[in-house]
């Protein structure tokens, strides 16, 4: 059994969360709330020491960098890092209601500078380059000139199952002939996926259970 | 004024940015003529400026929770008392990290450095706390595999099939059972249909998913930097 | 067993109280926990790419690895991220971390704790590799990056301008790396390195990624991306093809050893399945007011 303080802290509050599983309780209550804050500071101290001190702060006062760094260097100014400072200040203001419409103008620049960046990248790798994956020689051969009819087969699955998926999500209701038929083809391939991806979500889960278990029985305990 | 200067905003830094991307590189030396550099500055700063304004976002979370449970402490809301929880926790923890506590001397060194109260209450408090409240989705994924994924249509029949397939596949269970299966059937092998579920019928899925949700992308951006969309962030 | 009995039987699995079902599947885990199981692994369709990658980089090649991951997934990508940088020390070639995580500077002091100073004291910061750590602004970080490393590093987390660091000679901006390994649980992490890192400045990306973004990195493999290690099995597979290759050094084997109960959870989950199923598709009686399988 460990001797360590924080092995027995950590240990309780991985207890107080668990207890949520017989009912929410108390304990459960504390610990959920513990989080909230604790994340909470955790990300604004991250936020702070590692990008808005030396990518801000330290641009427009160089000097500043002596209380981090008393013998690094001195970078040189640079008083363009006030516009994003002065939008972060902006985004501030959402905490008074006169003066929160001027939020507005930050977020409309984080959205504008996510979506100009997004446009052209979704575009490039995940629509050209996903098409221009899925469509490969109709004959694949071997090393030695044969036709490998099972790559073969696959890829003309991979080409009807990607180009039905689409057809799926394009005519979501289906209907009937040619399109419908595709369409349900479609839904039978994204069923596979959809299969594939809820057993790799149970693997997720459990290593993550399995990891906690880990250090309850073994770190804390010492019985594995 | 309130909603034309965010539409503008938005509009003017998307297509800016759109732009850049078919701009060429300057030299190495950072020459060239000056449209070819002015999109350089762009795409070297507006990341960087982004990146600064996102721990605004940090601080907004933070004032606001603090603004929040403090009413609820003051006014003496229902379950008030765990709300001085979080408030303890939150002012403690940016205290802790803010001053540097433990560790090198004054504000030196890293809030991650062996010995500082920080990395403490990191190992303490806040690992296993967030380790254990997702360890909790193993638990409600049996009772959910128990209780609600349920044969109901021929769509959850394959969809069940391909878990059932991928779930031993994955696992020296897969290979345990399948050792009985002949070397000319190689290909019926729990491991063997595993891999060829996520080579073949998921991966077009997927793609399927990908190239569905780039086209929402397109069209919604378009949308958005059209002046067509609502840009939130702020009141009325 | 008679008709009526077995009726009997698959009503009461029905109505089975799901603090049951938790309780059958800590005491299995722990179970298999405390017998240790070791199981041999191999290499995958999947996973086989990113170890002959590393394998074939030349000694001092720079590498760039991401630590976007926090402690809610580390039992899963942890044990990849110590099997690579093992992986990456034992080629000679200088691993460089960062991570778009807040919690990454944290999983990257356990990181230097369990595979860098037990395993490799020889190695020295700053030559042989380098921790530039965290940054905010998630994929924007991987833009700066991809025009200069120094937009949002002018030090490492030593403190150390980076132009002085032997281990960035050599190295301005992203493509000037041999690779680029994500080790990632979610958002933003290695769908951000390829659409944002790999595919505008063509620098290779591989890595790892939790369980669950597993089938959805598949459709960017083999054309975007290198190689992945999918979950738990991908770390296992991994310690498992380090441990073959290198058999003089006993690196310990995290992810192989919680195999075990992760094979036998997976048991227990189909097992519930099936029996969940059975109790649904039970012979009931009509009652039109209520709804079958909400019972448990």
């Amino acid at each position: 059994m460990s001797s360590s303080l924080e092995v027995w802290i950590a240990a309780a509050l991985s207890l107080m969360v668990l207890s949520f599983l017989w009912r929410d309780n108390p304990a459960y209550k504390f610990a959920e709330h513990l989080f909230v804050g604790v994340s909470a500071g955790y990300w604004m101290v991250m936020g702070f020491w590692s990008t808005l001190w030396p990518n801000a702060v330290v641009k427009l006062v160089p000097s500043a960098a002596r209380l981090t760094e008393p013998a690094g260097p001195v970078p040189a100014r640079e008083p363009l890092v006030l516009v994003p400072l002065v939008l972060g200040i902006l985004m501030l203001l959402r905490l008074w209601p006169r003066l929160s419409w001027l939020a507005r103008w930050p977020t409309a620049f984080a959205v504008g500078t996510t979506l100009g960046y997004n446009l052209v990248r979704y575009v490039r790798s995940d629509f050209l380059a996903q098409i221009h994956a899925t469509v490969a020689p109709g004959l694949l051969v071997t090393s030695g000139g044969a036709v490998n009819w099972v790559a073969t087969c696959n890829q003309w699955l991979i080409v009807a199952g990607t180009a039905s998926g689409v057809v799926y999500f394009t005519y979501t209701r289906g209907g009937a002939g040619l399109r419908g038929g595709v369409a349900r083809g479609g839904l039978v391939v994204l069923m596979v996926a959809f299969g594939a991806s809820f057993a790799y979500a149970v693997m997720a889960r459990v290593a993550v259970l399995v990891g906690r278990l880990q250090f309850l029985l073994g770190d804390w305990l010492g019985l594995v | 004024m309130k909603r034309l200067v965010p539409r503008v905003i938005t509009s003017f830094v998307g297509i800016l940015l759109i732009l850049t991307a078919f701009g060429a590189r300057p030299g190495p030396d950072g020459g060239g003529v000056w449209p070819v550099r002015a999109f350089d500055y762009v795409d070297r700063n507006f990341s960087v400026w982004f990146n600064i304004l996102a721990v605004f976002a940090f601080i907004l979370g933070g004032a606001s929770l603090l603004k929040s449970h403090v009413a609820k402490v003051a006014h003496r809301r229902p379950d008030w008392p765990y709300s001085a929880v979080t408030l303890v926790s939150f002012v403690g923890v940016l205290a802790i990290g803010m001053l540097k506590l433990g560790g090198p001397p004054g504000l030196q060194g890293e809030v991650t450095d062996p010995g500082a109260w920080f990395q403490i209450v990191f190992d303490a408090i806040y690992d296993p706390l967030l380790a254990t409240l997702y360890a909790l989705l193993a638990f409600f994924i049996t009772s959910a595999a128990y209780r609600a994924f349920r044969l109901r249509s021929p769509q959850a029949a394959i969809l069940l099939a391909s878990a059932f397939i991928v779930l031993l596949g994955r696992t020296p269970l897969g290979t345990w059972l399948s050792d009985p299966v002949p070397p000319s059937l190689g290909f019926l092998r729990l491991d063997a249909l595993s891999v060829w579920i996520m080579s073949v019928p998921n991966l077009a899925g997927q793609r399927a998913v990908l190239i569905g949700i780039a086209v929402g992308v397109t069209a919604l951006t378009l949308r958005i930097l059209a002046g067509r969309g609502e840009v939130d962030g702020g009141g009325a | 067993m008679n008709g009526a009995a077995r009726g009997d039987v698959l009503q009461r699995l029905g109505r089975l109280d799901r603090r049951w079902l938790y309780l059958a599947l800590f005491a299995c885990l722990a179970a298999t926990l405390w017998r240790q199981p070791l199981f041999r692994d191999g290499l995958s369709t999947f996973s086989r790419p990113v170890f002959e990658r590393i394998e074939a980089l030349p000694p001092g090649a720079p590498v760039l690895v991401s630590l976007d991951y926090s402690p809610a997934s580390a039992p899963e990508v942890e044990p990849m991220a110590l099997a690579l940088t093992r992986h990456l020390l034992l080629r000679g070639a200088r691993p460089v971390f960062v991570t778009l995580y807040p919690e990454g500077n944290n999983m990257l002091q356990r990181l230097r704790d369990q595979a860098i100073d037990a395993d490799f004291p020889e190695s020295r910061e700053g030559r042989d590799w380098v921790a530039l750590g965290y940054k905010a602004g998630r994929q924007m970080v991987i833009n700066a990056l991809r025009q200069d490393l120094a937009t949002m590093y002018s030090a490492d987390l030593r403190g150390a301008p980076i132009d002085s660091l032997p281990a960035l000679a050599g190295v301005r901006r992203l493509d000037d790396f041999a690779i680029i390994l994500a080790l990632s649980s979610g958002t933003p992490g290695l769908k951000e390195w390829i659409l944002y890192g790999g595919d505008p400045t063509g620098t290779p990306v591989a890595g790892g990624c939790t369980g669950i973004g597993a089938p959805e990195f598949l459709a960017y493999f083999p054309g975007q991306l290198v190689g992945l290690l999918g979950g738990l099995k991908g770390a296992s597979e991994y310690e498992a093809a380090l441990a073959d290759r290198y058999p003089e050094r006993a690196f310990p084997r995290r992810a192989q050893l919680a195999m075990g109960p992760q094979t036998v959870a997976h048991a227990l989950i189909l097992l519930f399945l099936v029996l969940g199923n059975l109790s649904y598709l039970r012979p009931r009686r009509r009652s039109p007011g209520r709804r079958e399988g909400r019972t448990a």
